[in-house]
């Protein structure tokens, strides 16, 4: 009797029940790893998938949310601008040493709302119903989701993209800003090694190699977009799979919320480093002169 | 572990059919289109005023310490000077009591002697004015016993004394007078 009234006092213990009860009646077959969004209305001529209607709700919550926390900002802050202060100063604290003070102030919005963004995305999908719930046919007892009403945008793959896309685009924006041209080609072509330390025998041919490593390195940044998309669409589609594979266990239930921090520390901590890889040359020696 | 490996066999399976992840320009379009007015909006109406206001606070802040170090310097320098006026201050009255003391030393010194003086020449005078009196009181002593004797003198030679006698006597009487 105490037992069963705990069990219903307990929302924490409801909330997981829940959670396995949706996982169970719906999941077993519910996407079948079918990675394709479901189209389900249009605007004009641009298609409104599943994901991108989370996409969408999730902004909403991201805004409605910032907006309940902070309201108008004031000098003396309350708890949830402190909140939300102190969120930011963290982010600060972590994005600053890597992308350096001079494109500091460009990139940290792009920075931040990615990991709003991707993190919130990624939490999305571990909500009961989504991905879980939508059209489907009926065989053998047991309903196949075939098309769900929403699904986390991180576990389509057309949702990676464009964050990957946005991404470069911030990129090649700041690096073009705070870096220049003549920077950008000396870090891909110019030779590194000092010609007063280096013979001329040496020094020559190394150039050669620097050009040759040169060509390789932008290989490597015009696969970074692909790079980035993979990893979170791959890390979130897989753990979606998975949970629907495994019926909502709770371990994995957990582990999925860490992922999904985790790759939108990865995603974001990368692009930071893109930048700071072309911008964060020299500042300490920049900030000595001045 | 069997359904994770499952799972994954099959995703790799989907994988390999054609355009399996329903990669679409238009989806990737409304994505991009999608997260870009969230990030203008997101940036424009929610984080720059929280950025804005803690750079404001920080400046603020910086301001703030920056005038309590400008103030603990004055308050320094105000000590210092405050310190030096009341040791000058402290030099020109010990200054003023000496040339009070050298002063009012000499202004007593000065009266003494004066004092002194006056009182020597008061002194003097009435030594003088003594021996004056004296004098004139010997005279006058010296006349009426001069006349004393004189009268004795005729009292007891019981005749009258001519002028000439009564002046003799009279001389007698002042020279004998005069030893005394």
């Amino acid at each position: 009797m105490i037992p069963s009234l705990a069990l219903r006092k307990n929302p924490f213990v409801w909330s997981v029940m829940a959670l396995v009860a949706t996982g169970l009646a719906t999941s077993a077959h519910a996407a079948e790893g079918n990675a394709a969004p479901a189209e389900l209305f249009r605007i004009g001529p641009l298609p409104v998938t599943n994901a991108i209607a989370t996409t969408w709700v999730v902004s909403l919550l991201i805004l409605m949310g910032l907006r309940m926390l902070v309201g108008t900002p004031k000098m003396i802050p309350g708890r949830g601008q402190a909140l939300v202060e102190s969120a930011l100063q963290g982010l600060k604290e972590l994005f600053e040493p890597i992308v350096g003070k001079r494109a500091f102030a460009s990139s940290f919005p792009l920075l931040v709302t990615l990991f709003l963004y991707i993190v919130l995305q990624n939490w999305s999908g571990l909500l009961p119903g989504v991905g879980t719930i939508g059209w489907g046919y009926e065989a053998d007892g047991v309903f196949h989701v075939t098309k769900p009403f929403i699904r986390p945008a991180n576990s389509d793959w057309n949702g990676t993209i464009a964050l990957a896309a946005v991404s470069m685009l911030v990129w090649a924006y700041v690096v073009l800003r705070h870096a220049g041209p003549k920077v950008i080609l000396h870090d891909l072509f110019g030779n590194k090694a000092s010609k007063s330390e280096i013979a001329a025998a040496i020094y020559y041919p190394l150039s050669l190699i620097f050009i040759i490593v040169g060509f390789i390195e932008i290989v490597s940044i015009a696969i970074r977009p692909f790079t980035l998309s993979v990893r979170l669409f791959g890390n979130v589609f897989g753990g979606e799979n998975l949970l629907h594979a495994t019926g909502f266990v709770p371990p994995f239930y957990f582990l999925e919320t860490l992922v999904g921090l985790v790759q939108a520390l990865v995603f974001t901590l990368l692009v930071s480093i893109y930048i700071g890889l072309l911008c964060n040359h020299g500042d300490d020696h920049t900030e000595e002169h001045h | 572990m069997m359904p994770v490996v499952l799972a994954a066999a099959e995703a790799v399976e989907v994988a390999h059919e054609s355009n399996a992840f329903g990669v679409t320009v238009n989806y990737v379009v409304m994505q991009i289109i999608s997260f870009t007015i969230l990030a203008f909006v997101l940036y424009r109406w929610g984080l720059r005023p929280v950025l804005a206001t803690m750079d404001e606070r920080n400046a603020k802040i910086a301001d703030g310490l920056r005038y309590t170090e400008e103030m603990q310097a004055k308050l320094a320098d105000a000590q210092k000077q405050h310190a030096e006026t009341i040791r000058l201050a402290s030099l020109e009255a010990q200054k003023l009591v000496d040339e009070a003391r050298a002063a009012a030393k000499a202004l007593v010194e000065r009266e003494t002697k004066q004092a002194t003086e006056k009182t020597q020449q008061m002194m003097a005078k009435a030594q003088e004015a003594i021996h004056l009196e004296h004098r004139k009181m010997m005279a006058d002593a010296r006349e009426e016993i001069a006349r004393l004797v004189a009268l004795t003198a005729q009292r007891v030679l019981s005749r009258e004394l001519s002028s000439e006698d009564r002046r003799r006597y009279a001389d007698a009487a002042a020279r004998e007078l005069t030893n005394v």
